[in-house]
């Protein structure tokens, strides 16, 4: 109990901390901004485009501590002269840097400072002229990088005209174009855009007087005439309300703190009093599985549609499979191994979600037409990342057998530790098939073929083929449950690539909406790590001979 | 268990005592299986690598659809039927099992059938074209006329994935002749062009080549005397090349002014498709749109003239008042301003003094643009001067800054930037050719390199032959025509598009789906059918369920679009009398799975008690089924 008082303290420390912002980004959550195709509360346009600009949440200011994303994008929209001077874009890519003679060690830059580099307008030349020859060109990594950091200057450059802030709503169309505060006039005539105008500017003054709360009140007032000039057309007060809440919360994030501390209850007692820690682990883990819940429904409310559509909703959707089926295998088997191998998983894949904003984007897109079918999507797609998910769970168990052997005594029966390892892989090659064909289908209704070896298909095939191989050389003999628990971890490799190769590595295929770049040396050292380890685990089994395992005898398979 | 035991020892016997037993046991083995798995899954991972490094196509045609990776899928197919067979006398517990193992065999049955019997094609529509019933298969073919009786024969010629060189020509025999075919190259590049060639009854012809070593490019004027049209050369709008009989100095003409009066109506929803009328013939290419005005809140009209200049009025102050640009002398009076525009009556009207639907109705009238511009243009004028020679002299505005005389082979400096003129031949009598070339800034079309050879090696001459069209090639005298392109195939029925839209996602460009509307019309049927294709929601024709569920409907799935031409549109294709079996054998391989995992009778012991230590548990649980 000592330790559920622990957690919950934690918890109130987490929430607390962002609430020096709260009156402020309060008001600015009903005030919605049309960007990128969608509706969205200001204080989600202002957290994306920083995110976009700075890759940060917060923006630092040297001497003056952090900026909010509110403030800093607020900032850019009406004192744009201070931010001439204010490294606030990022370029990330060494070997960029080094092209434009900048520093290694600084991260972000002035708008001039790059702008006014003839070798960034050179490079970025020469991708437009790639753009110019074919629609789909193969960009090498300089290139998609300098595409990136251009569209990072055009982000900025629409913040500090003010060009970005469509704040004003078309007056009938719900799919009409909507226009900054100045324009307002040219869609409500006859005073109704000087009111709007008028609220505004008030709010400028307080804003640059720094009176914040005559300003909370201006923006309050702002939000409250845009939603009134076209009612019908300006999104519900509680909708953007609950984006707000969503994207406060970071149901994700405090996940990954329940999963963590379910992995470290369950760890720390293994050899002591080994039910309550049982216990406090099966509750951390149902606390950590209801925020994601929670999470997953906002973000379904908010978006209407499946969350599995980007590389940053299936890694977390990865953490939401391993964690539903080691629960659901763990009611029936009570064996502890399974929330063990799940919660570490499910931790490390939120972490990165948490945290490598440039590579897996957690804003809210709209989708690309051939994705806007929420039958197929919340079929194929999620059945394919349940799959991975339950290969990952057969990882972390493999893991647990193969540390179990390279770091544990000798003489360990693992039998059962086998047996759960077989039954998350049956979990992943039901959905794996299952999913695989559905893509098939939908590819037919979509694309016009039922198959036509795209990468994304392939690789999806070759998983299942080397799961297939795992499965059948069991049956064969040639292995037996070590042989299982180590084809667990290399078989996951060929899901690693299906999954990131495909998109991120050979970047070829129709599955083009999910490609990305970022992350290859940490996935390379990744396996590279993972191979090491089953090495290792290999060379200690044969070495003592108390764990050598057999293969299945004759006896076995007629019993079978 | 004894009846269990007396199937596996016949089992075991059957191996023995025949061979058709023993054969099946070694095509149905588990090695062999694993074998093939991972023979395939590695395969296709060379293939995805490939993919990435060559292309597509190139994997496709060395791989995926190579023969002999068919023949190893064939081989997966009797490897699943006999392992099935090697179970035999089948039990219960096998349901899952053989349901599977025959749900993937259907399923590469079905994917053989569609591939025999169906196609995959695509079929670009323009909305206002007539109805298509040819579909371009993703193959390149050439077609050749039988001597004999004028029959087409088709063969596949895959110059993508195998491009033919000189080193590596390719030689196909051709029906009803001795002569064979000879591809020496493919290029993607190909322009028409013309080419100069010596003519018994032509007059003097010139081949100049212009080229810039700075811009890395060349272009080449062929002129023969005789008309303005061949012996005129246009060097990007920029000069003029002449070739003329003898040098001239021409007078400045003074011609008199051409005027021109326009009328324009612009709809702020449609900038781009303003309704022009000129009462002069062609549209003056003066620009007018109508905006939000800013600073006032109102709305503007700006006009742009070709040459850029630009002129913005507030309105409705400005309405029927004459207002100019500076520097031009076009004068400018808006008409009409409706704020709320609409036709009521077949006469344009405002419903409202809102700015709902804002138009506007702009008068312009003034001197045709172009004829300033071109008469600074500097001149280059040749004339021939005995054999292989020319006389030259540069003109500018009347003046001549620059002459001298040049022989076959020389060069010399335009002046132009760095561009130098070479003359590469002076012919006294020659005409103009029509000519295929390759174009270096690579633009242009695909084509083949060809010509006829016999067995003595003797070769006929070599031509070009561009994509989508035919040549007539000659040998000793036989004359052949060949004809290259993307495979076609007749559909028998007809398709056109009547509409195409683009949604686009609120506020952006983004397309948020692209929608065909087509009709099909088949003449042997009368049937006639109008459907819309969008994504994920193909239109299919003839339709009907029970077609749709046996694989008898031709699909038209959204394949790609012009973002430059909103009226045209790429539909996919796809004619799969192979689907049923591969949706059979789809929910089979499912179900199968399903079963084998879930609903198999096997004991299971007493499960461990809840939170025990798992360790107590002595045998390793992992089930086999066989």
């Amino acid at each position: 109990m000592k330790r559920l008082l622990l957690f919950s303290g934690w918890l109130s420390l987490f929430l607390a901390a962002p609430a020096h912002a709260v009156l402020e980004s309060d008001a600015f959550a009903r005030l919605a901004v049309q960007d990128k195709g969608r509706k969205k509360p200001y204080t989600t346009f202002a957290r994306e485009s920083l995110q976009m600009l700075a890759g940060k949440a917060e923006y630092p200011t040297p001497g003056e501590g952090k900026m909010s994303a509110v403030e800093a994008v607020t900032s850019l929209w009406l004192r744009p002269s201070d931010w001439e001077k204010r490294p606030v874009i990022l370029i990330n890519y060494l070997p960029l840097k080094e092209a434009l003679g900048f520093p290694k060690e600084q991260k972000l830059f002035t708008y001039n400072q790059i702008v006014d580099q003839e070798a960034f307008r050179n490079l970025y030349a020469e991708t437009q002229k790639l753009r110019k020859e074919s629609a789909n060109p193969t960009l090498n990594r300089m290139q998609k990088e300098v595409e990136q950091v251009a569209k990072r200057l055009g982000a900025f450059e629409g913040l500090v005209t003010g060009r970005a802030f469509a704040v004003v709503p078309h007056p009938s169309q719900p799919n009409g174009a909507w226009v900054t505060v100045d324009q307002a006039a040219s869609y409500y005539p006859g005073g109704r855009a000087e009111k709007l105008q008028g609220i505004f500017a008030d709010y400028r003054e307080a804003f640059l007087a720094g009176k914040s709360g005559e300003a909370g009140k201006s923006v309050s007032a702002l939000a409250a005439e845009a939603a009134l000039l076209s009612p019908a057309v300006y999104p519900p007060a509680r909708l953007l309300e609950l984006e707000h809440f969503y994207q406060g919360i970071h149901p994700f994030r405090l996940a990954w703190i329940a999963y963590l501390s379910a992995a470290i209850a369950l760890l720390a007692t293994t050899a002591w009093k080994t039910a309550a820690g049982y216990r406090i682990g099966w509750v951390l883990v149902l606390a950590g599985f209801f925020l994601q819940v929670s999470g997953f429904v906002c973000r379904i409310v908010i978006s209407g549609r499946a969350p599995v559509t980007n590389m940053y909703e299936t890694v977390i959707w990865l953490a939401f499979g391993t964690v539903l089926f080691a629960i659901i295998l763990e009611a029936i088997y009570r064996g502890r191994y399974f929330l063990l191998a799940a919660a570490p998983i499910a931790v490390v894949s939120l972490i990165l979600a948490d945290n490598t904003p440039t590579v897996l984007d957690s804003a809210i897109h709209p989708l690309v037409p051939v994705l806007r079918n929420n039958f197929w999507l919340s079929t194929h797609v999620t059945s394919i990342t349940l799959s991975y998910a339950a290969f990952a769970l057969a990882l972390g168990l493999g893991h647990i057998v193969l540390g179990k052997i390279a770091f544990g005594k000798s003489g360990q029966n693992l039998a059962v530790l086998h047996q759960y390892v077989y039954r998350a892989l049956q979990i992943g090659v039901l959905l794996l098939a299952m999913g695989t064909i559905l893509g098939g289908v939908w590819a037919n209704y979509s694309w016009g073929r039922f198959w036509d070896w795209d990468p994304k298909e392939t690789w999806a095939l070759i998983a299942l083929l080397s799961y297939l191989v795992l499965l059948h050389g069991r049956v064969a003999g040639r292995w037996g449950g070590f042989g299982l628990a180590v084809g667990s971890v290399l078989c996951f490799q060929t899901v690693l690539m299906a999954w990131y190769g495909v998109n991120f590595v050979l970047g070829q295929g129709l599955h083009s909406y999910g490609f990305g770049s970022g992350g290859f040396r940490y996935v390379l050292m990744y396996v590279a790590a993972e191979l090491v380890f089953v090495g290792v685990a290999v060379w200690k089994a044969k070495w003592a001979p108390g764990l050598k395992e057999r293969p299945a005898s004759e006896a076995e398979i007629a019993a079978g | 268990m004894d009846t269990e035991r007396q199937r596996k020892e016949a089992i075991v016997r059957r191996q023995e005592t025949s061979f058709f037993w023993a054969l099946i046991h070694v095509l149905g083995s588990l090695e062999l299986a694993i074998l093939l798995l991972a023979t395939i899954a590695l395969v296709c991972a060379v293939a995805t690598v490939t993919e990435s490094n060559f292309s597509t196509r190139v994997a496709q045609h060395y791989i995926y659809k190579a023969p002999w990776f068919n023949l190893w899928l064939t081989v997966l197919c009797v490897n699943l039927f006999a392992v099935a067979l090697t179970r035999w006398p089948w039990q219960r517990k096998h349901l899952g099992f053989i349901v599977t193992h025959a749900g993937i065999i259907l399923l590469l049955i079905g994917a053989m059938v569609g591939k025999e019997f169906g196609f995959e094609g695509s079929v670009t529509l323009n909305k206002g074209e007539p109805a298509k019933n040819r579909v371009t298969i993703p193959r390149t073919i050439f077609q050749v006329e039988s001597p004999k009786d004028a029959a087409i024969y088709t063969h596949p010629l895959p110059v993508d994935v195998r491009p033919p060189s000189p080193e590596k020509a390719q030689v196909y025999p051709l029906p009803d002749t001795p002569v064979r075919l000879r591809v020496e190259r493919y290029s993607e590049h190909l322009v028409q062009g013309t080419q100069l060639a010596p003519s018994r009854d032509g007059l003097p012809g010139l081949a100049l080549r212009l080229s810039s070593g700075s811009l890395k490019r060349e272009t080449m004027a062929n002129l023969v005397l005789g008309s303005p049209e061949t012996a005129r050369f246009d060097f990007f709008g920029l000069a003029l090349v002449e070739w003329v009989e003898g040098l001239s100095v021409p007078k400045p003409q003074k011609k008199a002014p051409d005027f021109f009066r326009e009328t324009q109506m612009i709809l702020a929803a449609s900038p781009e498709t303003p309704v022009v009328h000129n009462a002069g013939g062609a549209a003056s290419g003066y620009r007018v749109l109508l905006e939000p005005d800013e600073t006032e809140g109102r709305w503007k009209v700006t006009v742009v003239s070709p040459a850029g200049m630009q002129g913005s009025w507030p309105l409705p102050e400005s309405l029927k008042k004459t207002r100019s640009l500076s520097g031009d002398p076009v004068e400018v009076v808006v008409e009409e301003f409706w704020p709320d525009f609409a036709m009521k009556e077949g006469k344009p009207v405002s419903l409202s003094a809102e700015a709902r639907n804002p138009a506007v109705l702009v008068n312009l009238k003034g001197p045709r643009p172009e004829s300033g511009a071109a008469a600074n243009r500097p001149v280059f004028q040749l004339a021939p001067a005995g054999p292989d020679r020319v006389r030259y002299h540069m003109l500018r505005n009347g003046v001549v800054y620059g002459k001298g005389e040049l022989a076959a082979g020389e060069t010399m400096a335009t002046g132009w930037a760095d561009w130098q003129a070479t003359i590469v031949k002076v012919l006294p009598q020659a005409a103009l050719r029509p000519q295929v070339a390759e174009s270096p800034d690579g633009e242009g079309t695909p084509g083949i390199f060809v010509r006829l050879i016999d067995r003595k090696k003797q070769e006929g001459e070599a031509q070009w032959i561009v994509s989508g069209t035919a040549q007539a090639l000659e040998m000793n005298g036989e004359i052949i025509r060949i004809g290259f392109g993307q495979g076609v195939q007749v559909l028998p029925f007809w398709i056109r598009l009547d509409d195409f839209e683009v949604p686009r996602d609120e506020g952006t460009d983004t397309p948020s789906d692209f929608i065909s509307t087509v009709t099909f019309e088949q003449p042997s049927t009368g049937r006639k059918l109008t459907a819309t294709a969008h994504m994920n929601y193909p239109a299919s024709f003839p339709g009907g369920f029970w077609r749709s569920c046996l694989g008898q409907n031709y699909k038209f799935s959204q394949a790609s679009w012009n973002p430059e031409n909103l009226n045209e549109t790429t539909l996919q294709v796809l004619y799969d009398p192979g689907w049923p079996l591969k949706w059979f054998g789809s929910l089979m391989i499912c179900l199968g799975i399903g079963i084998m995992f879930y609903f198999k009778p096997y004991s299971r012991k007493k499960p461990p008690a809840a939170g025990a230590p798992p360790e107590k548990i002595e045998k390793d649980e992992t089930p086999v089924v066989v």
